[in-house]
């Protein structure tokens, strides 16, 4: 009983850090619909800015207060400025766009926070009143932990009656609803949308600062609190603060009860919980079906094979690609290699979030599977390299029809969250099973004695790999992509002519799912070893960047991005240990120069120049 | 620098090869990966120890008469770029063999590529035994103390310890669960009474310590193994001192006595823990005292345990390729096993039977002194003192 | 023959009873306009009736085969068509390409995964958008033409799937007035000339006099007057209902 009531208020305690910062990330969402990547890293700032902050203040609890509150708005600071910089600059671009511009700015955001505070964990001396406790139950519960209990629904009733009681939280209410509508009226959009970005910094940089005190200031904190505050945003719905605060409350909990029940399970309770909520209410806990944009039709550009000059350059580049063998070194030839793996990786993702209207978080899932079952090929059956070039893409593709069936209901950010739960999961369990290896994974995942030549092997990659991506690319332009091109531009319309899109959908995931497991099992080869790390969130993370480089709205768009994407990589981190910084700057002026992506903008130049 | 020309000078004599005065020859080219961005707060001391060293061979005339370098490359902490950087390093810079490494499955990434190139790899810091064991290879030497040796190191004071009730917290993956597995068998075999009645696997990174530290007062311990290090051991310290975990409790430590880890937890040190680390602010021996000094002058800043690892690194390489008389795989790989290098710890050799030095660690209390927390009561522990029977090893290291 | 019969169809959102007790039928070659105030449930009897909403009461008969609550794609193959109230084609294809799309699925060709999809059913395709006069924008993007143009579209789509009902859903809608005639004049040719069975709604009332064939008065969810047009345009509770009591003209 009593250990009962202590995991209790310890679960209440860490739900308001965690509604913290999902409440910012949700009011973002709601009404700008941006998927604000870069949240963990304002969490970030707003720890290393109280620390900056608290270090040179007196310690007692009035100065922290103000020390506190001091980080909160500094970080609301630059959200502002990343908003009025950045973000507002792109509104207009497909949805997920704004992703890739958040994602640009986690990496500069990590290698400026490094510059500035360097490598070390921060930590707060903790004064007496920080370190107090009250005594609970027989045992020391931390008084500052009672303060965080506090806090969490203070900072509720505070936003609710800024949301409700002010006009202008009614106006960002009605933009949560339907943003256009509230545009029509003549409320100044801009300012509404950087005051909410602002507050929703703000929020995470509260977080940030209150989670000082019981941890450290270190630059692994934004990838850590990134993945968590998008469940427990999901779990509550997009948008919904009172769903953040339910969903920060359940999470909090299981996970806090969890640890005595299921000590191994700390990998997965969340992802697991989540697919649960999604199962039965796919909006969430309290969520609604989003409003769809008013001026649908502009959202979907269209998508024509690509006239002559650009197939001609396509053709040069694939003579070039194939000469590369007799020309180039073998580092070179690795460097190739990766990226014609990149390249499928990136069109199997394109099939699904571009013609097929599904964006995905977990795309490594498919990558991974297919790895693992060309290093079981390799190693547990003994068969040679075709068998596991075979057999990967077959069950990947198999498993992604069946992960199809289940999701297929969902949609948009819901749908892409549960991939990445999926991915997760696998991910896990790679990690924890000895079939797989476990962490240490499986080695020795070598080509066959022909294919060991690098020459030989960047053949067999250009032939499986390239011609992978123009299989794609040909089933797209079959009557079968266009079903589902016709499935996603207008769901109702297309059924309305016979189609299925619940199908055309799965068949698209299958698809997909099955290019990935190639794109996998070559790399499996490649590398000649195989990690849980190729089925993780970063991987999955890197396809979305190239195929949203590349840009959505075009079949050469996965092929530009990855190998702009690669090549850019490789290149920078050889050059310079602030590769992250630049890499991210490069990604931000992409976004910037190019709102339809790369291939989008030279699609839309011709167009304009033609005309 | 009298520690590293008396070193260079006496392998050297050993062998009956003269140094010569000044470098001439084409140069040594060691290829070095490691997780830069990734791990900066090891990584950057490390790469500080590998510098000065490569400094001070090169200012007393290189090795074998020729200039040493290092060209060195960043992997994110991916196992397989960290493959695709090895393959530019042996094809494109050209690089005589391969080192570095922090993370267990990056190491055992480039070890398998450096197998299938047949090109050397040593191994800095991958802590994981299935490196040298299960997974390991002619082509490959690892530096560091794995798992296995800091728990032995750990078990001889903690089966000395009263406790019987322990509980163990260590993060979720191989490193975590590694540990927990040999500290239980190790200390089993000492201690047949000790049970194990809570465990605790806060994901990497993710700990929610608040959580983890309640369940673990809930079984009522004795005794604490702790494997968590970082910002969960940050956080699993301070909720631990505020909830009273520690109190009346033994706590058995890995890596938490290392300066990396040991700063940051700052004036909340808790006291009376039995670690393994670096107690860089009291060792007086020479070869410590001489390294430390040189670090100090050259970087500004006391050392880590990641600068004795880079620095060491040099030397247990330069130590091969001296015993070889050069720097081709076959003759490094039949060099290495046996050769015996200098490092600030001592001397180290590189054992035949699994090409795992015996690079020790020091053993002891924490403390707080000044607001920071240290390391007092230690005493060195050589590697080679708590390896496994032969038999065992040869069981789990392929033929 | 009847093609359409519709027996006592009933609807309700929350406690609003949207329809109630609708019963009519539509004849191979008819043209049906269905008219009334906003909010008089058109557009739920039309989503009833093309199965994107399932009703609370009543049935549904195509051809005499009961079709109530069938999902919007079976209707489809069993020969309904429908336009609808907000224009949607396939912003990211080509005109052309929108009812080669409609002629794939009908063909069931559209689990085709290598053949090139903009030879398929190209010529068919061309004598549809030939016939609701957009051959000339044939290769223009179906997601920048003018909203006119967007309801011809949307006919050929319909079309493309060989119907036998055609349920059309403010078809007018935008357009402008010399635009609209021509429009349904041109439905009424292919009414005629297919004996395709066309249901229709409309504020315009010269279009609904124009073409109707026989006319449906909803109001507040109920039938309250069908018949011929002329006999509709004398009926006393349809004036009341449209025109006010006394009996002043009024566009809706």
């Amino acid at each position: 009983m009593d250990v009962f009531l202590i995991q209790l208020l310890t679960g209440l305690a860490g739900a308001s850090s965690l509604f913290l910062v999902a409440a910012g990330l949700t009011v973002i969402f709601g009404v700008t619909r941006v998927v604000n990547f870069s949240h963990g890293s304002l969490f970030m700032l707003g720890a290393y800015l109280a620390w900056s902050i608290l270090t040179r203040l007196p310690p007692d609890p009035a100065w922290y207060a103000l020390g506190v509150a001091g980080a909160a708005l500094a970080t609301a600071g630059i959200g502002v400025l990343l908003e009025i910089g950045l973000l507002r600059r792109i509104y207009r671009a497909p949805e997920l766009f704004q992703l890739l511009a958040t994602f640009g700015v986690v990496l500069v955001v990590q290698d400026l926070t490094l510059l500035i505070w360097g490598p070390g964990d921060l930590t707060l001396p903790r004064p007496p009143w920080l370190r107090a406790f009250v005594p609970i139950a027989d045992a020391m519960f931390p008084r500052y932990d009672l303060i965080l209990i506090v806090i969490g629904p203070l900072v509720l009733a505070a936003l609710w009656l800024l949301f409700t009681r002010t006009r202008w939280g009614t106006l960002v209410r009605a933009a949560t609803e339907d943003r256009d509508m509230v545009a029509a009226l003549g409320v100044d959009q801009r300012l509404l949308f950087t005051l909410v970005f602002g507050l929703g910094a703000g929020l995470a940089g509260l977080g940030g600062a209150l989670a000082l005190p019981d941890g450290s200031a270190n630059l692994q904190m934004d990838l850590s609190v990134i993945t968590q505050a998008f469940v427990v945003v999901v779990v509550g719905g997009m948008g919904s603060l009172p769903g953040a605060w339910l969903a920060a409350l359940l999470i909090a909990l299981l996970e806090s009860f969890g640890v005595l029940l299921l000590p191994r399970a700390t990998l997965v309770l969340m992802f697991v919980v989540m697919a649960a909520v999604l199962a039965v209410r796919p909006h969430g806990l309290l969520g609604r079906p989003q409003a769809p944009a008013r001026e649908s039709g502009q959202s979907f550009a269209l998508i024509r094979p690509a006239s002559a000059p650009l197939r001609a350059l396509a053709l040069i580049l694939l003579v070039a690609a194939i000469a590369a063998p007799f020309v180039a070194g073998p580092f070179l030839l690795s460097v190739l290699t990766e990226a014609l793996i990149a390249m499928l990786f990136a069109a199997s993702l394109h099939v699904m979030m571009g013609p097929g209207g599904m964006a995905s978080f977990g795309h490594a899932a498919w990558f991974g599977i297919g790895a693992y079952v060309a290093a079981a090929a390799a190693k547990g059956l003994l068969a040679p390299m075709p068998v596991g070039l075979l057999l990967a893409p077959l069950l990947a593709g198999v498993l992604a029809l069946a992960f199809g069936w289940f999701v297929v209901r969902l949609s948009g950010i819901y749908f892409a969250m549960l991939t990445l739960a999926f991915a997760q999961i696998l991910w896990a369990a790679a990690s924890q099973s000895d079939a797989t290896g476990g962490d240490n994974g499986i080695l020795g995942v070598w080509p066959d004695a022909w294919a060991q030549d690098p020459r030989v092997f960047y053949a067999v990659a250009l032939v499986l790999c390239a011609g992978g991506a123009l299989a794609l690319r040909r089933v797209l332009f079959s009557p079968f992509g266009f079903a589902l091109r016709a499935a996603r531009d207008a769901a109702p319309r297309a059924e309305a002519i016979g189609l299925n899109p619940p199908a055309l959908r799965m068949a698209a995931a299958a698809l997909a799912g099955a290019a990935a497991g190639l794109a996998g099992a070559v790399g499996a080869y490649f590398n000649g070893s195989v990690f849980p790390t190729t089925m993780s969130l970063g991987r999955s993370v890197d396809a979305l960047v190239m195929v949203l480089l590349g840009g959505v709205q075009t079949m050469a768009g996965p092929v530009v991005g990855a190998l702009v994407y690669t090549g850019l990589y490789d290149v920078l981190i050889r050059f310079t240990d602030l590769w992250r910084l630049v890499l991210g700057l490069v990604i931000i002026a992409l976004v910037l120069a190019f709102p339809q992506g790369i291939a989008g903008a030279a699609q839309r130049f011709e167009r304009d120049a033609a005309t | 620098m009298p520690l590293t020309r008396r070193a260079i000078l006496a392998g050297a004599a050993a062998l009956g090869t003269p140094a010569l005065a000044a470098a001439q020859g084409a140069p040594i080219r060691i290829g070095e990966i490691n997780s830069y961005t990734a791990i900066p707060a090891f990584t950057l001391p490390y790469r500080n120890g590998w510098q000065l060293a490569l400094e001070q061979l090169n200012a007393m005339g290189g090795v074998l008469g020729r200039k040493l370098e290092v060209i060195s490359r960043d992997d994110a902490g991916k196992p397989q770029d960290a493959v695709r950087i090895a393959g530019e390093l042996l094809d494109g810079e050209r690089v005589d063999l391969l080192a570095g490494g922090y993370l267990s499955n990056v190491g055992l990434a480039i070890s398998d590529y450096a197998l299938h190139r047949k090109r050397l790899y040593v191994a800095g810091e991958p802590l994981t035994d299935a490196l040298v064991w299960e997974q390991g290879n002619r082509t490959c030497f690892r530096l560091r103390p794995s798992t296995y040796m800091q728990a032995a190191m750990l078990v001889e004071d903690a089966a000395k310890l009263p406790a019987k009730r322990w509980v163990s917290v260590a993060p979720n993956y191989e490193y975590g669960t590694s540990a927990v597995k040999w500290f239980k068998q190790l200390l089993a075999e000492r201690r047949p009474d000790v049970q194990f009645v809570a465990e605790q696997w806060p994901a990497l990174g993710r700990i929610d310590a608040g959580a983890t530290v309640a369940a673990l007062e809930a079984a009522r311990p004795e005794a604490i193994f702790n494997v968590t290090f970082g910002p969960d051991l940050t956080n699993f310290v301070r909720q631990g001192n505020t909830r009273g975990l520690f109190e009346g409790r033994s706590v058995v430590s890995v890596l938490t006595g290392e300066p990396e880890y040991l700063e940051p937890l700052g004036e909340e040190t808790p006291p009376g823990w039995l670690v393994t680390g670096y107690p860089v602010n009291s060792v007086t021996d020479p070869a410590n005292t001489a390294f430390i000094q040189a670090y100090k002058a050259r970087f500004n800043e006391t050392p880590k345990m990641g600068s004795v690892v880079g620095y060491a690194l040099i030397f247990s390489i330069v130590a091969g390729i001296l015993k070889a008389g050069g720097t081709g795989t076959e003759a490094l790989c039949d060099a290495l096993p046996g050769a015996t290098f200098a490092t600030p710890f001592g001397q180290v050799t590189w054992r035949a039977i699994d090409h795992q030095s015996t690079l020790g660690t020091y053993v002891g209390r924490t403390a707080l002194a000044n607001g920071q927390g240290t390391m007092v009561d230690w005493r060195y522990v050589d590697g080679a003192s708590v390896m496994p029977s032969d038999a065992f090893v040869r069981r789990l290291r392929p033929a | 023959m009847t093609v359409l019969e519709a027996v006592g169809l009933g609807k309700a959102f929350g406690g609003v009873l949207a329809l109630d007790g609708v019963s009519f039928s539509v004849e191979a070659g008819e043209m049906l306009a269905m008219i009334g105030p906003n909010g008089a449930g058109k557009s739920t009897c039309f989503n009833l009736l093309g199965g994107q909403l399932s009703p609370d009461a009543g049935r549904v008969r195509l051809a005499g085969r009961d079709i109530t609550g069938l999902a919007p794609r079976r209707l489809a193959r069993l020969g309904v068509a429908r336009t609808f109230q907000i224009t949607a084609v396939f912003a990211s294809m080509t005109v052309r390409e929108n009812v080669q799309v409609a002629l794939q699925a009908h063909h069931h060709r559209s689990l085709r995964f290598w053949r090139a999809a903009h030879t398929s059913f190209r010529e068919a395709a061309d004598r549809l958008l030939a016939q609701v006069d957009m051959l000339a924008a044939a290769d223009r993007a179906a997601g920048v033409l003018a909203y006119g143009d967007l309801k011809r579209v949307e006919l050929a789509l319909a079309l493309a799937t060989n119907p036998t009902l055609l349920l059309m859903d403010e078809p007018t809608a935008g357009m402008a007035a010399a635009e609209r005639g021509a429009l349904m004049a041109l439905v009424r040719k292919l009414a005629d000339a297919s004996g395709l069975a066309v249901l229709f709604t409309e504020h315009d009332m010269d279009v609904v006099f124009g073409v109707a064939d026989r006319v449906l008065v909803l109001n507040r969810g109920t039938l309250i007057a069908a018949g011929a047009p002329d006999a509709i345009r004398a009926d006393a509770r349809v004036r009341e209902v449209y025109l006010g009591a006394t009996g002043a003209t009024q566009r809706c």
